[in-house]
């Protein structure tokens, strides 16, 4: 397992209330800082707000999906060169290449074990060019 | 006193060929004399025994144009046509010789305009009074209008020599007086010679000899000419068909126009033959064929109509104009132009699939095809074709496509069911893993409420996941046509107490519910299984989409025989643009939120209600809840 950096904040968004708090759980486990969101409206919203180093984000969720919240953190100055890890049960390559097209970091595919999530996190915080 | 006198003086200039009257006064013999020569056609002359003209009459002048003063003195053989001056002086040999006493013969002169006449010259030794020749006196004639009639008859004789057709003239006695070179050759005989005074019998056989006489002769006799075919009969016996054309005579005579008509015969016997052929072909196939006159807009269908539209005898015989009509409106645009086919018809080929009405009013589908004809112009004057009857293909196609249409339709929504289905059953997969693996890998590090709270997502996340299968292959079942009715005696109030008690909802949902169930001992026969299901997604969707306190209203009852169930909430209610499309595969309204859920279970329900031949409708306003109703019929 890599070490974690607590001095690095990690946004989940996710609507499905099982799994972002399984996920907020897993990384506060592992020393880092969560904060979550149920879509991709709010989960914007909070980004801006709190400058996360890293952004886990499901991509089907009501108000504003996780590929039109990436575009728009994309279009966001301050967001820009924030890492977005897309966390999805469409694992088709088009929704995949789509995702990546659109600026995501990473690409996970529910279900994921512990150790891919914390493997991913790891990875884009030490490259993270914060 | 010699003739012609030698004194007379040259003649008196006057009008060419006008004749003058006799003088009263004139009295003495020369001058009646000469005046009489004056008078004469023809020209009387004189020579000396060297050939110079020294006598000419007045005629010389009206013939040949040249004076007599001019004349006079000059050779007659300068006068003559050139070709004839050898032939002229070999004639007047024995007459110089006194072999004969006169000569006659017939001699072109040369005219002053540089033509020349035919005259006719006779003509004797003159003698002197001692009985030495003096030279040569005669008369010239004008024969030239003779001759050219002469010239005519052979030209006529020698054209009907040469024509093909055979020409014959019969005598009052049917005896034939002339007959030319074909006519006798079509008959087999040598020369004319072997007809000429036998009868027109000679050339028939009897039975033909009394067809003849007892018709062709009757319509000779009433109208002066016959004409018309008849069998004649060569030399050798054998017979051949012959166009024969009669004119009668003034004098009873007959002429006889005849043909060999054996080629044209055998040609129209071809001919015949041919189109019976394919007059045979055209009415024996089951196609339609079709003459268009493109120039009149004239169009003659064959029988093979009748069958493919019904059209009757007298339809047969039609327009394009008229034809158009039995068109069906939306295939008319395909078809050629009534008013200018020439327009569709610059490749010269026609080829379209069209419906066209038939008698009873329905439509057939037609594969009409055409090549037309073009006149030296280029100009297209006529088109024929076929139809054939392509309807059942054309049903077979549309079946085809209508087949492939679904197929695909069901390619994609299969692939679709999957990748839904795959995602639906993945996120509480993932839900249900990451909380058993949390569990596992940090047991030691939490506390009680923490692992009681894990594992209640854990057992919400498998009971999401059973659900989701259950939907999943009901659908399944009713894609393949095998969602059955097992309808069987259940009662209502039992069913419905089980149904709430199921442990599919939780405690908190169950206590909203406010059932009724009216009668209280409603017996119905329906599935039970079918009907947990509709109302167990009914109930949940309830619950889903309200407060988590408001009531969820169930009410099973029976109206007019039905059994009816209402399940109502008071909840977000169903937007105005979703109403149609809820019960659709995977659909889930806008304004569901987060709210879990597959866009299965209305579609399922919907057909559970119809295994049962039931309906299901409902009422919604957004924000202030919605009411299902389900009628099932008794």
């Amino acid at each position: 397992m890599p070490s974690p950096d607590l001095s690095r904040t990690i946004l989940i968004v996710e609507d499905h209330e099982i799994i972002r708090d399984q996920i907020v759980a897993i990384l506060e486990m592992n020393g880092y800082t969560a904060m979550s969101a149920t879509n991709g409206s709010d989960g914007l919203q909070l980004a801006c707000q709190s400058r996360p180093s890293l952004i886990i984000s499901d991509v089907a969720m009501p108000e504003l999906n996780g590929l039109d919240m990436l575009r728009d953190i994309r279009q966001t100055p301050e967001l820009h060169h924030t890492p977005v890890v897309l966390l999805s049960a469409l694992i088709s390559k088009e929704d995949i290449q789509k995702g990546l097209e659109l600026g995501a970091s990473d690409y996970l595919l529910k279900p994921f074990r512990i150790t891919e999530l914390l493997q991913v996190v790891g990875r884009h915080l030490q490259s993270s060019p914060r | 006193m010699p003739f012609p006198p030698t004194s007379l003086k040259p003649r008196r200039p006057g009008r060419p060929g006008r004749p003058r009257k006799f003088s009263p006064f004139i009295v003495d013999k020369d001058n009646v004399y000469e005046t009489v020569v004056e008078e004469l056609k023809c020209v009387v002359f004189k020579t000396d025994t060297e050939g110079r003209w020294l006598f000419l009459s007045r005629a010389w002048t009206d013939i040949t144009g040249y004076s007599v003063a001019q004349s006079t003195g000059q050779m007659f053989t300068k006068f003559l046509y050139p070709e004839d001056r050898d032939r002229v002086m070999g004639l007047f040999k024995p007459l110089i010789e006194r072999s004969k006493e006169d000569c006659r013969h017939e001699v072109r002169y040369m005219t002053r305009r540089g033509g020349f006449r035919w005259l006719e010259c006779h003509a004797r030794l003159a003698l002197d009074e001692d009985g030495q020749p003096d030279g040569i006196i005669g008369t010239l004639t004008d024969i030239t209008e003779r001759k050219l009639v002469e010239l005519q008859n052979r030209n006529l004789i020698l054209a009907q020599e040469c024509t093909a057709d055979g020409i014959a003239l019969l005598n009052e006695l049917g005896e034939y007086t002339y007959l030319n070179q074909a006519h006798v050759k079509m008959f087999g005989y040598e020369s004319a010679a072997d007809l000429l005074g036998k009868t027109w019998r000679e050339i028939y056989h009897p039975d033909e000899i009394a067809r003849i006489e007892e018709k062709v002769f009757a319509a000779l006799t009433a109208n002066g000419s016959w004409t018309g075919s008849a069998t004649a009969k060569r030399l050798d016996g054998s017979t051949f068909p012959e166009e024969l054309s009669l004119t009668l005579l003034p004098n009873g005579g007959l002429v006889c126009i005849c043909r060999d008509a054996t080629e044209k015969v055998a040609s129209a016997k071809a001919l015949h033959a041919s189109e019976a052929r394919w007059q045979v072909a055209v009415e024996s196939i089951r196609d339609g064929v079709w003459d268009a006159d493109l120039t009149t807009g004239a169009v003659h269908l064959s029988q093979g109509w009748k069958a493919l539209l019904g059209l009757s005898d007298d339809q047969l015989t039609t327009t394009w104009a008229q034809l158009s009509t039995l068109m069906h409106p939306d295939d008319v645009k395909d078809a050629p132009e009534t008013d200018d086919p020439h327009c569709v018809l610059k490749t010269g080929n026609y080829d379209a699939e069209h419906r066209m009405r038939t008698a009873d009013g329905s439509y057939r589908w037609l594969l009409v095809r055409g090549k037309a004809l073009f006149d030296e112009t280029g100009k297209p004057v006529r088109m024929l074709g076929t139809a054939a009857d392509i309807s059942d293909r054309r049903q077979v196609h549309q079946q085809l496509l209508a087949n492939l249409s679904r197929e695909k339709e069901l390619s994609e929504m299969r692939s679709q069911f999957v990748s839904m289905a795959s995602h639906e059953l993945r996120t509480p997969l993932a839900a249900l893993t990451l909380t058993l693996e949390f569990l596992a890998s940090y047991s030691t590090k939490i506390d009680a409420n923490a692992l009681d709270k894990g594992l209640t997502s854990a057992n919400d996340s498998a009971r999401r996941l059973s659900s989701i299968v259950d939907d999943l292959l009901l659908i399944d079942r009713v894609n393949q046509g095998q969602l059955n009715c097992a309808a069987v005696p259940v009662n209502l109030a039992d069913q419905i107490a089980m149904l709430a008690s199921d442990p599919y909802f939780t405690d908190a949902q169950r206590k909203r519910f406010v059932i009724t169930c009216n009668p209280p001992g409603l017996q119905a026969r329906l599935d039970p299984r079918l009907l947990r299901y509709m109302l167990l997604n009914l109930l949940s969707n309830a619950c889903k989409y309200s407060a988590d306190d408001a009531p969820v209203i169930l009410r099973a009852s029976q109206v007019s025989g039905a059994f009816v169930f209402e399940v109502e909430d008071s909840g977000i209610g169903i937007s105005e643009a979703d109403k149609a499309r809820i019960y659709s595969l995977f659909f889930r309204g806008g304004n569901v939120g987060a709210r879990p859920g597959t866009g299965l279970g209305l579609m399922v329900v919907k057909r559970c209600v119809e295994a049962h031949c039931g309906t299901i409708t409902f009422r919604s306003s957004t924000g202030q809840g919605t009411c299902f109703t389900i009628t099932i019929p008794s």
